[in-house]
């Protein structure tokens, strides 16, 4: 029960290395698991493990595409066997949100938005086994506040963070047999597109942050990937099938910034 | 080989309604995390002895006796602690009393309602308050209310004790919304785990539990110190400090399938 260890002796795979994934995975290294890091893009992927390593755990990076070879599910299963056992998958997939108003929603759009949700299924069945074996199976999706929170043309964007819950909550009811938990993170956190917005408009994100209960987005690491330890360590054995909000308190307050107002970083 | 700190070390919790079932189990697993632990009951002959096993499996424990439906005595409850420990990092607001089920056209104020609310919402917010001064002067504070399912789906028969379970939700998010910025956490949790109050639920009905267990997304039970118990160390312990008005369930998915209206009333 000592705090660097909580996780020693796990191994876990993290789909999706944007600064939140980066930040969970750099989380459950720092609390002895290890770790290898999925994504679409080879050099974001490469870049988040390479600073896993500086945690000295054993981190892994590999990236995957749309079908074949390198589809999702042959490079997660690949990658579980170079790890030996898995038990715990972080789901990281939601698609960008891009402002649109319902009545113009595209075809295209909702694509993306379904392509997302097919390889989150796809990552969670290729786990299964691996994580029914393991008896303490940990399923991690990460949602965002902005699904609950904008609601307002981000239809796309909406269909697969409420895809996601549902998922979340199937999974939890199917698979809690097996003693493995399904839970929804939902984060605020200090990213590269609120860092944007605060240059944009210091004024509004004073007041959004002033908002929140805790004052302050989320640190990825410190406070994003802490919940994730929290629902991938012991403590939450019996967690399953909730929304876990590392949000500093924002669904009991809000209100959450649009970053389909914002113009994107590049 | 060295070890890191334990999860807990060197902090401070009180837990409330900790003699017996979940609170005791809460208060083991805490005290197992390293927390030097307040118990706290209204029978010191049990709290003596919940104190005496922790203390015997290497804990820092004292008992506290309190009838928290009194403002004067949840006031003391938590001076006590400072006194004795010099400040309090974790409050764990556990305790309750559970009335008697009534129809909700027989519940009555004085019989059934007082002494849920005083020994739950209002004992609730008296310990709030009271640490309140501590924790923000430390900056730093872990609150945990008790909610309940049967608050939450309104299960028959309960009235007084889903409303009182409701209120303690209310009464949590108002905190993590006023605290934050003390850097106090408020958090509640619905936690389902066997105690003896669980057991007497079951009426030693071993057939209608077992098939409880099975209807629960992890086929079984929740057991108080390692699953309930440990909820609560993995909410106060370092990692969830971004993690506040929150109301979590700990009872393995039940609640997704909803509440099956089981309880009864003795004589139909």
């Amino acid at each position: 029960m000592d705090e660097a260890g909580r996780l020693r002796n796990r191994a876990a795979i993290v789909v999706g290395a944007d600064t939140i994934g980066c930040g969970i995975a750099q989380a459950l290294a720092q609390a002895g698991a290890s770790v290898a890091l999925l994504d679409a893009d080879p050099d974001s992927a490469a870049a988040g493990a390479q600073r896993l390593r500086t945690t000295g755990q054993h981190c892994l990076a590999a990236h995957f595409s749309a079908s074949g070879q390198s589809s999702l599910e042959s490079v997660l299963s690949d990658t579980a066997s170079r790890l030996n056992s898995l038990q715990i998958l972080v789901v990281n997939l939601l698609p960008k949100a891009y402002p649109t108003p319902l009545v113009n929603l595209s075809a295209d759009a909702l694509a993306r938005s379904a392509a997302a949700i097919r390889n989150s299924v796809a990552a969670m069945q290729v786990a299964l086994p691996l994580l029914r074996s393991a008896g303490c199976g940990r399923i991690i999706n990460v949602g965002h506040r902005y699904g609950e929170g904008i609601n307002g043309e981000m239809g796309a964007y909406n269909a697969a963070a409420w895809a996601l819950w549902g998922l979340t909550r199937t999974a939890a009811v199917e698979w809690g047999q097996y003693q493995i938990t399904s839970n929804l993170l939902m984060p605020f956190a200090d990213t590269p597109e609120l860092r944007a917005a605060q240059q944009h408009r210091p004024e509004l994100m004073e007041l959004l942050l002033g908002q929140v209960p805790l004052r302050r987005a989320g640190d990825p690491v410190q406070d994003i990937g802490g919940a994730a330890v929290f629902l991938a360590a012991d403590e939450a054995a019996f967690v399953n099938g909730e929304i876990l909000y590392a949000d500093g308190g924002q669904h009991i307050a809000g209100p959450v910034l649009n970053p389909a107002k914002f113009p994107a970083v590049s | 080989m060295s070890r890191s700190p334990k999860l807990l070390a060197d902090r401070v919790a009180l837990v409330t309604g900790s003699t017996q079932g979940l609170g005791e189990g809460i208060a083991t697993r805490m005290s197992k995390a390293g927390a030097r632990v307040v118990i706290h009951g209204r029978d010191s002959s049990k709290g003596e002895r919940v104190r005496d096993r922790l203390r015997a499996l290497g804990g820092v424990v004292e008992f506290v006796a309190a009838d928290l439906r009194f403002e004067a005595q949840a006031r003391h409850l938590v001076s006590e602690t400072v006194a004795m420990f010099g400040t309090v990092d974790f409050l764990i607001n556990n305790a309750q009393i559970v009335p008697q089920p009534s129809r909700a056209e027989h519940a009555d104020v004085p019989e059934h309602f007082m002494p849920a609310l005083e020994s739950g919402l209002f004992a609730s917010l008296w310990t709030c308050q009271a640490v309140h001064p501590h924790m923000r002067s430390a900056r730093f504070g872990r609150i945990v209310n008790f909610a309940s399912i049967n608050g939450a789906f309104g299960s028959r028969y309960g009235i007084s004790y889903n409303a009182t379970k409701e209120a303690i939700r209310g009464l949590t998010r108002t905190l993590a919304n006023e605290w934050g910025a003390d850097g106090i956490t408020v958090n509640a949790v619905l936690p389902s785990g066997w105690s003896p109050a669980y057991e007497a639920f079951y009426g030693g009905d071993q057939k209608k539990a077992d098939a409880v267990a099975r209807l629960n997304p992890m086929r079984r039970h929740g057991r108080a110190e390692e699953d309930i118990g440990a909820a609560v160390v993995g909410l106060v312990g370092p990692g969830s400090q971004y993690v506040t008005g929150q109301s979590l369930y700990l009872d393995g998915g039940a609640h997704l399938l909803g509440l099956p209206q089981l309880h009864s009333m003795e004589g139909g």
